[in-house]
């Protein structure tokens, strides 16, 4: 019976310790500084054409 | 030519299926054939078309795949779905992010090309604008060798359950030649997404976009995929989901970091787009539906959104015509 109790005891803490590793910790930028700006959609190369005929 | 006439077919009249009709009924006269196994909802949703130029009708399931093109925009899995249609004669695009599913569709590029027909595998948010965010911005390089992507937010309820399966499967990423397997929830990365959803933390996650960007252009070297999660996400990943999903998730976004070459240095280019996930989704599946229908891909076989052989600029020109909000990052 002791023996399972240490048992559960033991999975208990290391699934605890396990869970606080998994859930905490340091995130890693993926960028530094900056800000987003609309980008202007790809040009059309029949709208382009007809532009350069005008 | 493939799909000169005829209607659309849409299977699935959920959050994102809605969206596409939406999208549908908003740049076309193209009559819709509506298909749903609830019934009531389809209904619903044709009636609140009705009075549009648009015809969208409720049909079963074998009218539908009499329709020209359809789009598959319910719950995965696609692949028995896009093989019936295809046996009856339609074109398929599917909005599926289920890798699994996803890898079937791809698998199906034989059979698709004897019947002569085209499936658009992936034309979704993540994949699928990100297939053409890559295409985009590849323009500003001369090579590229690096694709990363980061996906915030959910659309509907089935999208829900696949961000939270995602979140304990596997993920794959392409890296210097050859697959790795990382367990989902590990990798954290703090991603910046357009403004206003702002930074989040992003973790690997089971997701479709590094094998349809491998597919799209092969010469990349790195792919990466991410998932915005909370605690709460990756604590309960493993377990079934405890509290049934939201009816649509708020304000997503996405993002992907393209690296590569220009002039000889080394440039990093980043594009991001800001709106409900469905609501990407649901513009890019029915824009690419269109496309398919007036002829404009001619491409027969399985094809991903993002490759060479696709009309990607005139794709992303209607998606953004369609009311998504293209944005570029500056900075370091």
């Amino acid at each position: 019976m002791n023996f399972i109790r240490r048992v559960l005891m033991v999975l208990g803490i290391a699934g605890i310790a396990g869970a606080l590793l998994r859930v905490r910790g340091k995130s890693e930028p993926s960028t530094q500084r900056g800000g987003w700006r609309p980008l202007n959609p790809p040009n059309d190369p029949l709208v382009d054409q007809a532009s350069l005929q005008n | 030519m493939i799909g000169a006439a005829g209607a659309i077919g849409v299977i699935g009249a959920g959050v994102t299926g809605s969206r596409v009709v939406e999208h549908l009924v908003a740049t076309s006269s193209v009559p819709i054939l509506l298909h749903d196994q609830d019934l009531y909802g389809a209904q619903r949703l044709a009636a609140v078309h009705r009075s549009h130029s648009a015809v969208v009708s409720v049909v079963d399931f074998e009218t539908v795949a009499t329709a020209s093109v359809v789009v598959l925009a319910c719950g995965s899995p696609h692949a028995p779905l896009a093989q019936q249609m295809l046996a009856r004669g339609a074109s398929v695009v599917s909005l599926s992010d289920d890798v699994p599913d996803v890898m079937n569709l791809l698998k199906m590029h034989d059979e698709v090309i004897a019947k002569n027909r085209t499936l658009v595998v992936g034309a979704a948010a993540s994949p699928g604008m990100t297939g053409l965010l890559l295409s985009n911005l590849q323009t500003n390089f001369d090579e590229i060798d690096e694709a990363h992507v980061a996906l915030h937010g959910t659309g509907g309820p089935n999208c829900a359950v696949q961000h939270h399966r995602a979140l304990a499967g596997q993920s794959i990423g392409w890296h210097d030649g050859e697959w790795l397997r990382r367990p989902g929830g590990s990798g954290r990365e703090l991603c910046w997404f357009p403004e206003p959803v702002g930074a989040y933390d992003c973790y690997r996650a089971a997701m479709a976009d590094p094998v349809l960007l491998k597919r799209a252009q092969p010469q990349l070297q790195r792919i990466t995929a991410r998932v915005s999660a909370n605690r709460r996400d990756r604590f309960t990943a493993r377990l079934p989901m405890l509290v049934p999903p939201h009816a649509e998730g708020g304000m997503g976004a996405l993002r992907i970091e393209v690296r590569g070459f220009r002039n000889g240095s080394r440039i990093v280019e980043i594009a991001g787009v800001a709106e409900r996930v469905a609501q990407i989704a649901g513009v890019v599946g029915a824009t690419t539906a269109l496309f398919v229908h007036r002829g404009q891909i001619t491409t027969t076989g399985t094809c991903v959104l993002g490759q060479d052989s696709l009309p990607n600029a005139e794709i992303l020109r209607d998606v953004l015509t369609g009311g998504i909000r293209l944005h570029q990052f500056v900075g370091t």
